[in-house]
């Protein structure tokens, strides 16, 4: 193999040879003239730019790396996908769970609003009163309608009041608030309660041990 | 250019003076610190250096009153003397030791005055030859061998496409080969 020819004997050269180089061939061309004499003329910020780009090296990834990148890119991306549309479905599923365990809670809720009937059979608790007795009277006004009043037989006092027909049930009783203890619901037939008749509610609960009464009416 | 001319004409302007001095010296104080600087710095000292002699002149001329009228032999002091300085600022810890060492005076000098001459002539017989192959040959070579530029780079100094300077460039070394290994020179 030839050697390379490198024209190093014209280093260091006397003045004579290099009149002659200088004379013979141009040692630049007219842009890094250009470049040196704006240097000169303290355009520094200029020549340092163009100097800056023209060492610039241009630098050739290696092919592996660049599929090594998109393959971590790429298993990244996946994973993050994975993992969301995991952590999606568990979201979704803990959702529909909520939803279930609302859906039987208001189940359970309308079951208790079942209620028990108060008649002359019913023998039980009423507001926590074991001891009771009803005291009847026809009211003759209104026709086939009763005036229904709950005395404690312990104190003799009247502890609910309640109005209805003859054929149908004293009151009902029911947990309305949920609170493990059934409130009494009593009809109201002959006050006028919120400006018209017939058209309201007597609730009687239980807290601690007071009776409580509360009226409910339809506007409509 | 004379120095009576360039002070006359650093009277009337001095940013044109400059310019025709560079114009006119660029491509020999270009040639001096290349040749100097050729195997210990980078294109971009040489590029400095030749900054820092036309600074080095322009600042002597505009301040200092100069005797002699030669400027072209001026310039050519000041660019010796500026490239010589950077080179044994580059090279400083290869070919150089200090004064205060105590062998110094025993030291020999690297100079061999025969073989120094015979270089010379050497020298001068390859630029002959070069200068033989005809241009834009002789550029080529010069610029690719010597002044170590890419075919791009050349396509800037003579008319013609890189491809084309690839070839020619090719055919000119074999030429030059043979005519070397007629003349005995080993390069």
């Amino acid at each position: 193999m030839k050697k390379k020819l490198d024209l190093k004997i014209l280093e260091n050269s006397d003045i004579k040879t290099i009149e002659a180089l200088s004379y013979k061939y141009r040692a630049l061309d007219d842009a890094e003239a250009e470049k040196i004499f704006r240097r000169i003329t303290n355009d520094t910020e200029e020549y340092y730019e163009e100097a800056q780009e023209h060492n610039v090296e241009i630098y050739h990834r290696p092919i592996w790396r660049k599929a090594l990148s998109a393959a971590v890119s790429l298993t990244i991306v996946a994973g993050i996908t994975t993992l969301g549309s995991l952590f999606y479905s568990q979201l979704k599923k803990s959702d529909s769970l909520n939803n279930t365990a609302s859906y039987s809670a208001s189940d359970s809720l309308e079951n208790t609003f079942t209620p028990v009937a108060i008649t002359d059979d019913y023998n039980g608790d009423i507001l926590g009163v074991r001891n009771w007795h009803i005291e009847k009277a026809k009211n003759n006004k209104y026709g086939n309608t009763l005036s229904v009043k709950f005395v404690n037989d312990d104190t003799g006092s009247e502890f609910a009041y309640s109005e209805c027909s003859e054929d149908k049930p004293y009151a009902y009783l029911a947990d309305l608030d949920n609170d493990g203890t059934n409130e009494l619901i009593c009809n109201k037939v002959f006050g006028i309660f919120g400006g018209t008749t017939n058209d309201h509610a007597v609730i009687y609960r239980l807290r601690g041990e007071t009776i409580e009464e509360l009226c409910l009416f339809d506007r409509s | 250019m004379k120095h009576s001319e360039y002070q006359q004409l650093l009277k009337t302007d001095k940013c044109k003076a400059q310019r025709t001095v560079f114009d006119e010296y660029l491509n020999y104080v270009y040639t001096i610190a290349f040749n100097r600087l050729r195997s210990c710095g980078s294109r971009e000292d040489v590029d400095e250096c030749v900054s820092d002699i036309f600074k080095d002149i322009f600042d002597s001329y505009e301040n200092k009153p100069i005797a002699d009228n030669d400027i072209k032999g001026f310039i050519s002091t000041v660019a010796l003397r500026k490239s010589a300085a950077y080179y044994h600022r580059l090279c400083r810890n290869k070919n150089s030791i200090s004064l205060d060492d105590e062998h110094t005076d025993t030291f020999p000098s690297d100079e061999n005055i025969s073989e120094s001459a015979e270089k010379n002539e050497m020298r001068r017989t390859l630029m002959k030859l070069i200068e033989s192959l005809g241009e834009p040959d002789s550029t080529i070579i010069i610029q690719k061998y010597y002044y170590g530029r890419n075919s791009f780079e050349i396509s800037g100094f003579v008319s013609l496409t890189p491809a084309m300077i690839r070839v020619r460039s090719s055919r000119a070394l074999k030429k030059l080969r043979r005519l070397l290994s007629d003349n005995d020179i080993s390069i």
